[in-house]
C-alpha cells in the first residue's frame, strides 16, 4: 500500500509540476490546420515566449471556450459575426494599436476592411484571412456560371435538367445565397424578403445538401455546381494541383456576395495581453504573413502580401486558377458581411431551410 | 421449415454481418495507402502517410498524448478499481449492492452528461484544464469498468480463502497481495484492457475536459473536420491501431491454443 501511495504521489507531483515553466506561455485558439507552425516557432524563438495553439472546428466552439474561461486564451481567431457577438457580450479587449507597431492605416484590402469598420469589429480585431461565398462549378458550366452567378443555384432553366446542384447545409449560408441573388441584405430580418428567399430555395431540387463535402463531390464529378466557401475551394484546389491531376473545376465569386473574415482578437480574460499584441503584430510583418499564406493558402488580407505574391512566379501559376481577387473580384463588386443575429432570427432561418428541404 | 430456411440463410447472413463489420475497416486501410488525398480516387500505392505520422508534429503530439493519458489512467484506475472491488466484496451483501449501484451509474450515464458535469466540477474547483483534467476524467470513467470486471472473479473465489491465508500466518495485507490478487489476476488484466481501450477511444468526455491546447487524437481529428481536408495520416494511424489489435488477439489466441494442446 505504501508503494501505491508513493506512485500516486509522484504522479500527482509530476502533474502539478507540468504547469510550471520559466517562460511565459500564451494560448492561441485557432481553426484546425490554419497557421504555419514554422512561423509560430520563429515567433517563440524571437520573443522567448512559449505558444500553445489549440484547434477547434467552429465559431460556436470558440465562443463556448472563450466564455467558459477554463483556459485563458490570449489570441483567438473567430469570424466576423462571432467577433461582433463576443464584443457585444464584453468578452473582448479593444486592441491597443500603439502596441501593434507594424499596423498602418490602409494596409488591409479595402474590400474586407471597410466591411469590418462598418460592423464595428475593427476596434477589436486584426484581420487574418478573408474570402467570399461563391459558386464552385465543373468547367463545362463555366460560361453559364460566369454569366448568371448565384442564378444557377436558383433558376433551374439555366442548367440542363440533368445537372446536379449542391447547396450548403447551413441555414445562414443557404438563405444568404438566396437573399444575395435577390439583391437583398444578408442580415435582413424583413419577413417578406425572407419568404421570397424561401420560395427560391423551395422551388429548387438540390441533389445534395452538404458541408465541406460539396467540394469533393464537384471534383469527383458527382455535382456540377454548388455553393461553397472560397476557403473550401482553395483547400481542394491545392490538393488536386499538388497531385498533378487536371483542374477541371473552378470558382466564381458573384458580383454581390458575402465576404467572410477571420480575425485575431484578444479576450478580456487574457493574462498575457502584451504577448498577445506581439503575436498579432508578428503576423502583420510582410515576410511572416507571406510565409503563413503560403502554408494556409487562403486569400491574404494585407495588400502588400498580395502584391508580392502576384509578382512571384510560383504563385502566378495559381493566379490562373482564380486565386487572386483581381481575377474573381470583378469591377463593381459589392460585398456584405454577416452580422451577429438573434437566436430567434436563427430559428427563423433554420425553419426556412427545413421547409425548403422538405419540398 | 424454419430450420431449413435458417440452414440456407446461414452463410449469407454470416457474410453480410462480417461485411458490415469489416468493410469500413478495409476502406480505411485502403485510403491509408492511397497516394491521393481525396477519398474518391485511387491514384497509386504509397506508404508516405505512415511516414507523416512521425513527421507531422501536431499529429505526433496528439497520438503521444492519447497514449500518455491511456497508460497513466489505466494504471491508476486499475489500482483504484481493484481496491474498490475487493472492498465491495468484503462487505455484506446489502452494503455491496448499494456501492455497486453507485459505481454503475457513470457507466449508464451518456458520455456527454459525464463530460459536461466533469467540466463544471473542474472549473468549480479551479483545476487547470488540459492534461490533469483529462487524466482525472479518464480515471473517473475507467474505474467502474475495472470494478465490473474484477468483481465476478472475486465472487467466484471461495469466501474462506482469505481467512485460510490469515490462519496460515499471513497478515491481512499479505493475504490480499499474495493470495487474493494472484487469484483474480485475469479479472484485473481484463479490467485494465477495457480501461485502456476506453481511454484510447474516448472523444466526448475528453472534448469537454481538455484545455490549454492539450488534445488527444480524436480531438485533433475533430478540429480538422470543419474546414480543411485532413491528412490521410489519420487513416494510417487508424490502420496501425487495427493491425496492433489484430496481432495482439492472434498472439493471445495462439498462446491459449498451445496451452490447451499441452494439457491434452
Amino acid at each position: 500500500m505504501k508503494k501505491i501511495s508513493l506512485i500516486l504521489f509522484t504522479v500527482l507531483l509530476m502533474v502539478s509540476l507540468m504547469g510550471c515553466q520559466e517562460k511565459t506561455t500564451m494560448y492561441v485558439l485557432n481553426w484546425g490546420d490554419y497557421i504555419n507552425e514554422e512561423v509560430v516557432e520563429a515567433f517563440m524563438e524571437d520573443n522567448n515566449i512559449n505558444v500553445i495553439v489549440e484547434e477547434v472546428d467552429s465559431n460556436e466552439a470558440m465562443y463556448e471556450k472563450v466564455r467558459s474561461g477554463n483556459t485563458k486564451y490570449d489570441v483567438v481567431v473567430p469570424s466576423d459575426y462571432m467577433i461582433q457577438r463576443m464584443a457585444e457580450e464584453g468578452l473582448l479587449n479593444k486592441l491597443d494599436r500603439s502596441r501593434i507597431v507594424d499596423y498602418q492605416e490602409g494596409m488591409f484590402e479595402p474590400a474586407v476592411y471597410e466591411l469590418m469598420e462598418e460592423s464595428g469589429i475593427d476596434e477589436y480585431a486584426i484581420p487574418y484571412f478573408y474570402g467570399s461565398i461563391g459558386i464552385m462549378y465543373r468547367n463545362e458550366y463555366e460560361d453559364v456560371v460566369m454569366e448568371h452567378g448565384f442564378g444557377v443555384l436558383f433558376d433551374d432553366s439555366l442548367l440542363p435538367s440533368n445537372a446536379r446542384i449542391g447547396m450548403y447545409n447551413s441555414s445562414r449560408d443557404s438563405v444568404a445565397a438566396a437573399l444575395l441573388h435577390l439583391g437583398y441584405d444578408v442580415n435582413t430580418t424583413d419577413s417578406a424578403k425572407l419568404s421570397e428567399a424561401e420560395a427560391l430555395l423551395s422551388n429548387m431540387d438540390y441533389a445534395v445538401w452538404g458541408d465541406d463535402n460539396l467540394k469533393n463531390e464537384i471534383v469527383a464529378g458527382n455535382l456540377d455546381v454548388a455553393l461553397v466557401y472560397s476557403g473550401d475551394y482553395f483547400d481542394i484546389l491545392y490538393i488536386v494541383m499538388d497531385e498533378g491531376r487536371d483542374v477541371d473545376f473552378g470558382y466564381m465569386t458573384p458580383m454581390h456576395t458575402n465576404i467572410w473574415v477571420d480575425a485575431m482578437v484578444i479576450p478580456t480574460l487574457s493574462e498575457n495581453t502584451y504577448q498577445a499584441h506581439l503575436f498579432i503584430n508578428y503576423f502583420l510583418n510582410v515576410d511572416n504573413a507571406l510565409e503563413n499564406v503560403e502554408y494556409v493558402g487562403y486569400t491574404p488580407v494585407i495588400t502588400d502580401v498580395y502584391e508580392l505574391m502576384k509578382e512571384d512566379e510560383e504563385w502566378n501559376d495559381i493566379t490562373e486558377n482564380a486565386y487572386f481577387r483581381d481575377f474573381y473580384y470583378q469591377e463593381g463588386f459589392i460585398g456584405q458581411m454577416y452580422k451577429h443575429v438573434s437566436l430567434e432570427h436563427y430559428q427563423v432561418l433554420e425553419e426556412i431551410m427545413m421547409r425548403a428541404k422538405m419540398d | 421449415m424454419m430450420t431449413k430456411l435458417m440452414n440456407i440463410l446461414k452463410w449469407p447472413l454470416v457474410l453480410v454481418t462480417f461485411f458490415l463489420l469489416y468493410f469500413p475497416i478495409i476502406i480505411i486501410a485502403i485510403l491509408s495507402v492511397n497516394e491521393s488525398q481525396s477519398a474518391h480516387i485511387f491514384t497509386g500505392f504509397t506508404f508516405k502517410w505512415y511516414e507523416e505520422i512521425i513527421t507531422n508534429s501536431s499529429l505526433r503530439t496528439a497520438i503521444f498524448n492519447t497514449f500518455l493519458i491511456a497508460i497513466i489512467s489505466t494504471a491508476i484506475s486499475t489500482v483504484i478499481g481493484t481496491a474498490v472491488a475487493i472492498g465491495i466484496n468484503a462487505n455484506s451483501k446489502k452494503e455491496s449492492t448499494k456501492v455497486l449501484m453507485l459505481s454503475n451509474i457513470p457507466i449508464v450515464n451518456p458520455d456527454i452528461v459525464t463530460g459536461l458535469s466533469l467540466m463544471i466540477v473542474f472549473s468549480f474547483v479551479r483545476l487547470k484544464f488540459g492534461f490533469p483534467s483529462m487524466l482525472i476524467a479518464h480515471i473517473f470513467f475507467s474505474v467502474p469498468f475495472v470494478i465490473l470486471s474484477v468483481l465476478p472473479k472475486l465472487r467466484s473465489l471461495d469466501k474462506d480463502i482469505f481467512y485460510g491465508a490469515v490462519d496460515l500466518g499471513c497478515t491481512p495485507m499479505q493475504a490480499v497481495f499474495k493470495v487474493i490478487l494472484p487469484a483474480i489476476k485475469t479479472g484485473i488484466i481484463t479490467g485494465a484492457l477495457i480501461a485502456f481501450t476506453m481511454s484510447i477511444d474516448d472523444f466526448v468526455i475528453s472534448y469537454f475536459t481538455t484545455g490549454s491546447g492539450f488534445s488527444n487524437f480524436s480531438i485533433w481529428l475533430y478540429s480538422r473536420l470543419g474546414r480543411r481536408t485532413f491528412s490521410p495520416a489519420a487513416y494510417a494511424y487508424n490502420t496501425l491501431i487495427i493491425i496492433g489489435t489484430f496481432t495482439t488477439i492472434m498472439i493471445m489466441n495462439l498462446k491459449s491454443y498451445r496451452k490447451e494442446r499441452k494439457r491434452n
